[in-house]
């Protein structure tokens, strides 16, 4: 996603007034996106009714699986879409950039998401079948995302950085692949553990 | 950095039984605190949503 936001807030002529003004119209239409969509999701689930101990458990166990996928154990697939940002989209405008970035972004299903716990997270907030769940997380999820355009900003240092140190900063970031998927694994056994306990106590 | 290939080192089962108790203490805990399944699952939630926004930041 990195590459991806980078060009929005480092796209040479962009001054540092414009940048202020980018990032907190691609951080709220982030949080919108995020929140309407995931909001969706639980309404979704609100309405099938898959609320239960069954559907807990196929959640713990496919958390528990991809916890030793992410520690290289398993090999079970992540989906992931091929979708690309148009590249026209850089030039929409100082308004309409950041928004529409923003609002296909947000939701985190148009990018690439190589790590489960995104998958995990959805699934939870369908078989939960509770909007509130739904509206608070996707919040925080469309709002972090949406701070992810200061990693962008910051790491050039200026607004007409070279590509080389474009480049640096972005491999910095994908340095910390391999320690991300480990702590995607612990996070995900932190939660297949727990809803077995919580099915096995009911 | 940690090397891909040694992922399913001694170090990181250990963190994956700690985390194993950790989920299952707080389980535990919801419980004698009379908390239901909701309040579980508000943690895990956003447990999961954090982890997705910040892996997602470094991917290309």
């Amino acid at each position: 996603m990195i590459l991806v936001i980078a060009p929005l807030v480092q796209v040479a002529g962009v001054s540092r007034r414009r940048l202020l003004t980018r990032i907190p119209i691609y951080a709220s239409a982030s949080t919108i996106s995020a929140t309407v969509t995931v909001l969706a999701l639980g309404r979704v689930g609100e309405a099938t009714h898959l609320t239960g101990p069954v559907s807990y458990a196929i959640v713990a166990v496919l958390a528990g699986a991809y916890a030793l996928t992410e520690l290289g154990g398993l090999r079970l697939p992540v989906p992931s879409s091929p979708f690309r940002v148009p590249r026209r989209w850089l030039h929409a405008g100082n308004v309409g950039s950041p928004l529409l970035y923003g609002g296909a972004m947000g939701p985190g299903f148009l990018t690439a998401t190589p790590y489960p716990a995104y998958h995990l997270w959805l699934l939870l907030i369908f078989v939960s079948g509770d909007p509130m769940i739904a509206a608070v997380t996707g919040a925080l999820f469309g709002l972090l995302r949406g701070a992810s355009t200061l990693v962008g900003a910051l790491g050039g240092g200026d607004s007409h950085p070279s590509d080389a140190r474009l480049a640096a900063r972005v491999g910095e970031l994908l340095a910390w692949s391999p320690a991300l998927h480990v702590l995607n694994g612990v996070a995900l056994m932190f939660v297949a553990t727990c809803l077995t306990v919580m099915v096995g106590s009911r | 950095m940690i090397n891909s290939r040694v992922l399913l080192s001694p170090l990181t089962l250990a963190a994956l039984g700690g985390a194993g108790i950790v989920g299952a203490g707080v389980a535990i805990a919801a419980r004698a605190l009379g908390a239901g399944p909701i309040a579980v699952l508000y943690v895990l939630a956003l447990t999961l949503a954090t982890l997705a926004a910040v892996s997602s930041t470094c991917t290309t």
